[in-house]
């Protein structure tokens, strides 16, 4: 059957109405999260973790547990951040009771974009649901917020992690979870806040995050792509540095600013 | 009432101006109970002072945290002061107050704008979080050490100076701001923190828990508004688990320092150990010139054992750029003592922090004096240069590995250096020198850039 090109250009704009219709509507269903927009702090959205039940989903974890363990797994980049041309600046956690995203596409570009604008680095958020036969799945969504603001190609600035239980986790289990994953915290922050440099034109505090980030990711296989891109940008920020023959960038070959973070990382 | 508000007061006021004369010429060994309202207290001729925090409860829990959080702070301080009497010249501050007066930054920016930390002083802050989860709380403790610089001070010391071939090498451990791991306290500990507690609180007339003995008020100062002062004691020595301290008016008492009844807080808590050893690290080995030897000394050994316990802790692990700081200060006191080779502890810190410059300066300049010193070795410049060129990559306006590099190709253009170089790993002269008079030119232009006006 072939559709004609009016008939196309009227499907096309219907299915555009559908979507535009639905966005805001998951946008608007998406609960804001207070201290979001304010100031120049970075920022980390720290959203609900909740059972997924068909009555609706329950909380599984205080907020303020979820937030101690991401304190304790950021806390170090502090000083990485407050050194070098943040003045007085810090990273904010901000607990967004009650905000719990039904999955990555109640972001849109837009609200994208304005996150990033604020200054907000990364967000994340757990989900527990029931496969079937007592076994349930556990998965942590993040969303860099400057990597996802980012023109395509590019990686999607969207990563999860998962894992299968045998049965329903109790709070203690998702708390193990939770620290095994808090290796993926700094990882996915430094390569948010090395991509935000990177678009300031801060090259030396691009270069040290995403060098940083790249190092991260490596442990992490199903995150090649990420840390390709970091690899690449750090590589084009180091570019940027060399044109001013006035930082330790300048001493590195040219082979070796291709291949910047490996060169620096590896030994 | 009145009776106890005027007897506060006046308590208040005598211990002010006892404190006052104390601050004017202080022991050695001060300790203090102050507020965190009002103006932070901190000991000024100390070459070290440790703050300690409350540790406040984070977030909503059906179990009022607060109180459990301010027993643990007065049981880490004693602890502390337990493990600190092998040094001199410290000072050991409990802060208390509510959560909104106790912000770290705040305070330890305060002492320092203020002067209550002297100019070269050290200051290390203590500070934690309490949370619960179902039944089980958890404690998690951050610190953090500052430095007050020296008037006109343009850069500030670094922790280690390495000569070698007529330049110094310098290098600085890779953090200030330590995180450690996060710890469960099941109920028994719980219990026996507060139990210790109830015994801690009190100055004993005799190193016996059935002596005669008088509360210590904290909680007066952790009500107290406006507090300027503090309660403060001197420390004449130290008798088994009790030290021995004068109270104000020269009266003489005992507070229990190490009680191991229940769980011992450092089995618990491995921070307390690392913290013995940072006081020590930052007593001694950054207050010598950078090029003496230091006067290895007992007090020394107990640093370093110190940071090599917490270091080999199985818990230290999950923060590894506390384990690699603590690798690498034992190593900084054990080169400075006895200038062997501890680059091991140098190149397993780097593989934790491997995206840490200061971590890359810090085991390039061991590999180099290892290779350079040992006749069983020779010096493989091309990697060295590399180690120190990927350090200035990582962090490409760090002023110290620019300075090493140029230093490096000055020790590599010197005639008694050629005979220790290994042919396969060389670099040509005149590469030394085009990239000698490269990495002058940068740090040249970084210098007019970090100038005053610029």
């Amino acid at each position: 059957m072939w559709i004609t090109r009016s008939k196309f250009v009227a499907l096309f704009c219907s299915a555009m109405a559908a979507a535009l219709a639905y966005a805001p509507k998951c946008a608007a269903q998406l609960a804001q999260c207070s201290g979001a927009s304010d100031g120049t702090n970075y920022k980390v959205l720290i959203d609900e973790v909740q059972y997924a039940t068909a009555a609706g989903n329950q909380p599984v974890l205080s907020l303020e547990l979820i937030q101690s363990s991401v304190e304790g797994a950021l806390e170090k980049l502090r000083r990485g951040i407050l050194s070098n041309n943040v003045p007085r600046g810090t990273i904010l956690y901000l607990n967004c009771s009650g905000r719990h995203p039904r999955s990555p596409a109640d972001f849109s570009d837009t609200l994208m974009k304005n996150m990033s604008a604020n200054h907000a680095i990364l967000e994340f958020w757990g989900t527990v649901f029931p496969l079937g036969d007592g076994q349930h799945k556990f998965d942590i969504h993040y969303v860099m917020f400057s990597v996802a603001s980012l023109t395509p190609p590019a990686p999607s600035g969207i990563a999860a992690t998962e894992k299968t239980m045998p049965g329903k986790p109790t709070p203690q289990d998702v708390r193990h979870f939770f620290i095994d994953a808090r290796a993926d915290l700094p990882a996915y922050f430094t390569a948010a806040a090395g991509v935000q440099a990177y678009a300031y034109h801060n090259w030396d505090q691009a270069v040290r995050f995403l060098c940083e980030a790249r190092t991260r990711l490596r442990k992490n296989s199903a995150q090649q792509d990420l840390m390709n891109f970091a690899d690449q940008l750090a590589s084009k920020a180091a570019v940027e540095l060399r044109k001013n023959n006035d930082t330790g960038a300048s001493l590195l070959t040219n082979a070796q600013t291709t291949d910047y973070c490996s060169f620096a990382t590896a030994r | 009432m009145l009776t106890r508000i005027l007897t506060l007061r006046f308590l208040l006021c005598t211990v002010t101006l006892w404190l006052a004369s104390l601050v004017a010429a202080p022991p050695g060994f001060p300790i203090a109970i102050s507020a965190c309202g009002g103006e932070p207290f901190a000991f000024e001729n100390a070459e070290v002072n440790v703050v300690i925090l409350p540790y406040f409860q984070s977030g909503s829990s059906p179990r009022q945290l607060d109180g459990l959080g301010s027993q643990l702070a007065l049981l880490v301080k004693l602890e502390t002061l337990y493990r600190a009497m092998a040094y001199d010249r410290w000072g050991i501050v409990l802060l208390t107050g509510p959560k909104k007066e106790c912000d770290p930054e705040r305070i330890a920016n305060e002492l320092l704008l203020m002067k209550r930390i002297r100019p070269g002083g050290r200051l290390i802050m203590v500070w934690g979080k309490l949370y619960q989860q179902d039944e089980d709380i958890y404690v998690q403790t951050y610190a953090k050490s500052y430095r007050n610089p020296l008037p006109n001070e343009k850069v500030p010391p670094t922790e280690i100076g390495m000569p070698l071939g007529g330049n110094v090498f310098e290098g600085r451990i890779s953090n200030t701001e330590f995180a450690f791991p996060p710890e469960q306290l099941p109920i028994s500990v719980m219990k026996a923190v507060a139990d210790n507690f109830k015994k801690a609180v009190f100055l004993y007339d005799a190193p016996q828990l059935n002596s005669s003995k008088n509360p210590i008020p904290v909680d007066q100062f952790r009500k107290c508004d406006d507090c300027r002062g503090a309660l403060a004691f001197t420390v004449e020595g130290r008798e088994g688990d009790w030290i021995h301290v004068k109270a104000q008016g020269g009266r003489d008492g005992y507070l229990i320092a190490h009680l191991e009844e229940g769980a011992s807080l450092s089995q618990r808590m491995p921070e307390v150990i690392f913290l013995q050893g940072l006081m020590g690290f930052l007593r001694y080995a950054v207050q010598t010139p950078n090029t003496d030897r230091l006067q290895w000394s007992a007090d020394l050994q107990v640093s370093e054992l110190a940071l090599m316990e917490y270091a080999e802790r199985d818990e230290a692990g999950q923060e590894p750029e506390t384990k690699a700081a603590a690798l690498q200060m034992s190593g900084i006191l054990d080169f400075a003592h006895s200038r062997t080779n501890f680059s091991e502890r140098f190149d397993a810190a780097y593989q934790l922090v491997p995206y840490s410059s200061d971590s890359r300066n810090l085991a390039a300049m061991f590999r180099l004096y290892h290779d350079y010193n040992l006749p069983t070795r020779s010096l493989r410049p091309r990697e060295i240069a590399n180690d120190f060129v990927a350090a200035a990559a990582l962090d490409p306006r760090n002023a110290l590995v620019l300075a090493n590099l140029q230093s490096f190709y000055e020790l590599l253009d010197s005639p008694a250096t050629e005979v220790r170089v290994n042919g396969d790993f060389a670099i040509k002269p005149d590469e030394v020198h085009t990239s000698l008079e490269k990495v002058k030119a940068i740090r040249k232009s970084l210098d007019a850039k970090l100038a005053p006006g610029n």
